[in-house]
């Protein structure tokens, strides 16, 4: 007997078609085969005789496996047609406005399931698009978290932060005697409040602990209609000079140091040796200052006003926030505190002169930093956004010239062009949305290590996540995106003849326009991705020259810990300089100790101290325009233990005390400003004016200059005066370190408690951490385009290689035709890559315009580096084309490898 | 015997007519025709085969698979509703046609 299944299934290429149906189609068949057969035999035909009379029964094979294949093709199409026309009629019966709405949920099922039978192509589309998505859906969370939401304070657009302007430094904090007069004259706002910062530390509750504490006017919590969670806020009465010492409470603070205990309110902590009243608890979400710095108490600032509250010309670090009447703009705002500062000019000449007010709205004030940053960012997830997109377009339009058949079946049986584009539309948006919804996974994960990464520089004001808000946009750019990427391939599949196509043995020709479209394609992902490119070096560079640019101090080895004497136990400078000294001999006499001082202010550690100073013979200084240095009170050994070079003269010591002469160290830039072509040592200058009556201070050494707000701010010049000779109560101690400098931080701690067990240290931090945190911003920044430089370096390269792939592939016959007259495989593949390059070229062209104009808006942030830079203009195109050219290698190099008889034969 | 593009244009009615009498595998369909044509009209499977898909997909005729004692299964084709009133239009039309073709040629007395 023979096997006619198996003859069938040998002859009918079957096996393509899906549930089975091919298999019992053979079965039919190989029965009637069978059937010829046996009947041949009964008429008494031999074997073979009846094998072949079987055989011819059949005829063509091919043309029936074609006229089945495209029979059941239509079968199923058109069944679905059907089930379309009738949901449609159900839906249209019905009456319903949803119509649209499962019309819309049908077409998608369809794509679903046409996608499903190509889940290589679905899976590489969905990634990469989730890849652009998930990146917009990032950075765009962090936009919207910190740029778009309004603060969570309520009404908290009628909030305005104000800081001073004076003659001679643009941005300054506010005397406190005019903030008072604020307060009292300006006719836009409800209130105002001040505020500013500093430490206090508390005794009393396990071991002393130095607590972050802000200062702020009574009307602060009124201002932000913040209630307190328990207790109660300030009273006016509260807010002066010898009121009864209260606090309140952060719940951070209340939880963490007192248990929570709920009897709180009424009792009182010691808090830098005077006994204060919890008078109030803030609740949990309450965040002020905006800034989000971690808070322990706040207490009344004017109680801490005696030093300032009659000193006009003291900016003791005190910004003001206040709340416009309903229905006042900022710029009104602004132009009434103009008014006021006028006022104030004219009445105090000597203090205000050219004094003014910034007036901007809290939520600006909040993000002007970043601002900028953020939307270079979201800028490059766009340009990575629509290199994805551009990928993905490429390749539906890749598989629809492989789906013209089908396509040209659907027209055949009466599917209008519309109808097809609408089809082929919903499956590029099923795409999009699927791409979208595993987007906003990637996102939720991205976001939180973001977060994580930048848990210190995010206020926890801004809330930073997914929400409704987020999705939705998401979603609509996913579809916004699938509609203008998906439309192009799926107009372009529904234009050629259905005929052409539906011919057996059409080839593929390929045609003018789908060429077209793919050079369009590659010119823009070259472009995008050259732009983005180009972008990311340029940050990326100016990082690199930030870290490299020297500091002007070695921070290595060297830990730093700040510690504040309370002027209740220490209210005479002897006995804080006593307790220095002391504190001095003991860290230096530690075990791993290299050496160690004291600083009043750290470069790029928080807090600093500007003033005005003048050089001896230099003229008077006019219309209250002052020059300005950066000052720090300095122990012996400071230049030395923070590597700072001092070129000239002698250190301090511990004989420049008080009754000793004045002395001063400056800088090279002091010392270049005023003596250029002469020793400065035996120069005079002094604080203040011309006409201030401060101390002659004798320059005794130059030292080296130090970046101390992080290398990209151009710092004023500096000079130094010895700490026995200005005295504050808080202090750095720096130590510099034989090994790890933190593994001192314990045993200077044991030194601080030997000399007074009530004495808490704070900030430890070494300076390496300070320098690496004050360029966390550009690391973060160059991170972040790097890692979307990349992913769009990837992504065009696997664009054009499809492109390429997918042109070449086509061109096999030709390429064939030509081998087979005769051109060497060299002209061959130098045509193909020739055409490939001249897109990349085109793309390159128009990606380093686009590049010029990012480079543009990203010039203010760059550091060291030209916003044209040429080496980043060069390289980026150049390693880009490199890539592409890789890529557009390997499809022409397999075409010439092809054998010109066979691609002959491909027809 | 008669030129495939005559034969093409009338299986869909021949086929139905077979159908008519009773249901019929596919192999049965082909003798049949041959048979009532005296070896007129004979069809190969890959012209016969594909018309039978069609047909079955536009809903004239339906396809079941029957098994008997003994023998291997075969597929047996039935007229539906449908397909009935396909014959009886499709007869009408041919009748039309051929009338109107003798017309045309001369054949006809009318």
């Amino acid at each position: 007997m023979r096997d006619w299944k198996r003859y069938a299934r040998e002859h009918l290429p079957l096996h393509e078609m899906k549930g089975g149906s091919g298999e019992s189609i053979i079965e039919e068949v190989a029965g009637q085969l069978e059937d010829a057969y046996l009947e041949a035999l009964e008429r008494g035909l031999s074997e073979e005789e009846a094998y072949s009379f079987a055989r011819e029964t059949v005829g063509d094979w091919d043309a029936l496996a074609d006229a089945i294949v495209k029979t059941h093709e239509a079968e199923t199409i058109s069944r679905a047609e059907a089930w379309v026309e009738r949901s449609e009629q159900r839906v249209m019966a019905k009456g319903g406005g949803f119509a649209w709405l499962v019309d819309a949920q049908r077409d998608i099922r369809f794509s679903v399931r046409a996608l499903r039978k190509s889940p290589g192509f679905a899976a590489i589309a969905i990634f990469t698009l989730a890849l652009g998505i998930g990146a917009v859906t990032t950075i765009f969370s962090l936009v919207d978290g910190m740029l778009l939401k309004p603060l969570p304070y309520s009404d908290s657009e009628e909030l305005v932060y104000m800081w001073e302007k004076l003659a001679s430094f643009e941005n300054a904090t506010v005397a406190y005697p005019n903030f008072l007069d604020w307060r009292e004259r300006n006719r836009v706002m409800n209130d105002l409040a001040a505020f500013n910062d500093g430490s206090i530390n508390l005794t009393g509750v396990g071991d002393p602990v130095e607590l972050d504490m802000v200062r702020v006017s009574e009307s602060l919590f009124p201002i932000l209609r913040a209630a307190p969670l328990l207790g109660r806020t300030f009273l006016p009465e509260e807010d002066r000079i010898g009121a009864q010492p209260v606090v309140v409470l952060t719940y951070g603070f209340w939880q963490s140091r007192l248990g929570g205990a709920s009897d709180v309110v009424g009792r009182t902590l010691m808090l830098d040796d005077f006994a204060y009243t919890v008078v109030g608890v803030m609740p949990r979400d309450f965040v002020f200052p905006p800034s989000g710095q971690h808070v322990d108490v706040y207490v009344p600032i004017e109680q801490f006003a005696q030093r300032w509250i009659e000193n006009r010309g003291s900016h003791p670090g005190i910004a003001v926030v206040g709340r416009l009447n309903p229905g006042v703009s900022v710029e009104r705002a602004f132009d009434d505190m103009e008014r006021v500062a006028l006022e104030l000019e004219a009445e105090y000449p000597d203090e205000n002169e050219g004094s003014r007010v910034h007036v901007v709205s809290l939520h600006e004030r909040m993000t002007r930093d970043s601002r900028g940053a953020m939307l270079l960012l979201l800028l490059a997830v766009g340009l990575l956004l629509l290199i994805a997109c551009t990928n993905v377009a490429g390749l539906v339009l890749a598989r629809g010239s492989s789906r013209q058949r089908e396509i040209a079946i659907r027209t055949s049986l009466g599917a209008s062009g519309p109808r097809i584009v609408r089809l082929l539309l919903t499956e590029s948006l099923t795409l999009w949305l699927l791409g979208g919804l595993l987007g906003i996974g990637i996102a939720a994960f991205a976001i939180d290590a973001l977060v994580q990464l930048r848990a210190d520089a995010i206020s926890p004001l801004f809330q930073v996540g997914i929400d409704v808000r987020v999705v939705v946009v998401t979603l609509a750019v996913a579809l916004m995106t699938g509609v203008l990427f998906g439309l192009m391939p799926a107009l372009r599949s529904v234009r050629p003849d259905v005929v052409e196509s539906l011919k057996e043995g059409g080839r593929t020709s390929g045609s003018v326009g789908r060429n077209r479209a793919r050079t369009a394609l590659v010119v823009a992902e070259v472009g995008l991705a050259v732009a983005l490119l180009v972008a990311a070096g340029l940050t990326i560079r100016s990082f690199l020259k930030m870290t490299n640019t020297n500091p002007g101090f070695a921070p290595e080895s060297v830990l730093s810990v700040e510690i504040n004497l309370p002027t209740a136990r220490y209210p005479e400078e002897a006995q804080r300089t006593a307790f220095y000294y002391d504190l001095l001999d003991r860290v230096r006499a530690l075990p791993g100790v290299r050496s160690a001082a004291t600083s009043y202010v750290l470069p790029m550690a928080p807090g600093g101290w500007q003033t005005a100073y003048h050089a001896e013979g230099e003229s008077p200084e006019e219309d209250g325009v002052y020059t300005f240095a950066e000052v720090s009170s300095v122990s012996a050994d400071y230049f030395a233990t923070m590597g700072i070079p001092q070129p000239r003269g002698r250190d301090f010591t511990r004989r420049d005390g008080e009754p000793a002469p004045p002395v001063v160290i400056i800088d090279e830039v002091m010392a270049q400003r005023y003596w250029p072509n002469e020793d400065p040592i035996g120069k005079r200058i002094k604080f203040g004016t011309f006409e201030s009556e401060n101390e002659w201070m004798e320059v005794v050494g130059v030292a080296g200059h130090v970046k101390v707000n992080g290398v990209i701010s151009d710092a004023l010049p500096q000079f130094y005066i010895p700490h026995g000779q200005h005295n504050e109560r808080g202090y750095y101690l720096v130590v510099s370190a034989v090994g790890d400098p933190t593994m001192l931080a314990e045993s200077i701690r044991r030194a601080v408690l030997e000399i007074d067990p009530a004495q808490p240290i704070a900030s430890v931090n070494t300076m390496d951490e300070y320098v690496r945190t004050s360029s966390a911003d550009d690391e973060f920044q160059a991170l972040l385009l790097g890692i979307f430089a990349a992913v769009a370096l990837v992504l065009a390269a696997v664009g054009i290689y499809g492109v390429m792939a997918q042109a070449t592939a086509e061109r096999t016959h030709e390429i064939g035709v030509r081998i087979a007259l005769g051109a060497t495989e060299q002209e061959v593949l130098g045509m193909i890559v020739r055409q490939g390059m001249t897109r990349v070229a085109f793309g390159v062209a128009m990606g380093l315009g686009l590049a010029v104009v990012i480079g543009r808006i990203m010039a203010g942030s760059l550091f060291g580096v030209s916003a044209l830079d040429p080496a980043t203009f060069v390289v980026a195109p150049l390693f880009l084309s490199a890539v592409a050219l890789a890529a557009s290698l390997v499809p022409a190099r397999r075409a010439v490898a092809v054998d010109p008889v066979r691609a002959l034969q491909t027809e | 015997m008669f030129s495939s593009q005559l034969k093409k244009g009338s299986i869909e009615l021949l086929i139905l007519s077979i159908l008519d009498d009773q249901p019929l595998h596919g192999y049965e369909i082909g003798k049949l025709i041959e048979f009532r044509s005296e070896g007129k009209l004979n069809f190969r499977i890959s012209s016969l085969y594909p018309v039978l898909c069609r047909m079955e997909e536009k809903g004239w005729i339906a396809g079941r698979w029957v098994e008997k004692a003994g023998q291997r299964r075969r597929r047996y084709y039935r007229l539906t509703p449908k397909g009935r009133r396909a014959l009886s239009a499709e007869q009408e039309t041919w009748v039309e046609f051929a009338a109107a073709v003798n017309q045309v040629i001369g054949l006809s007395h009318a």
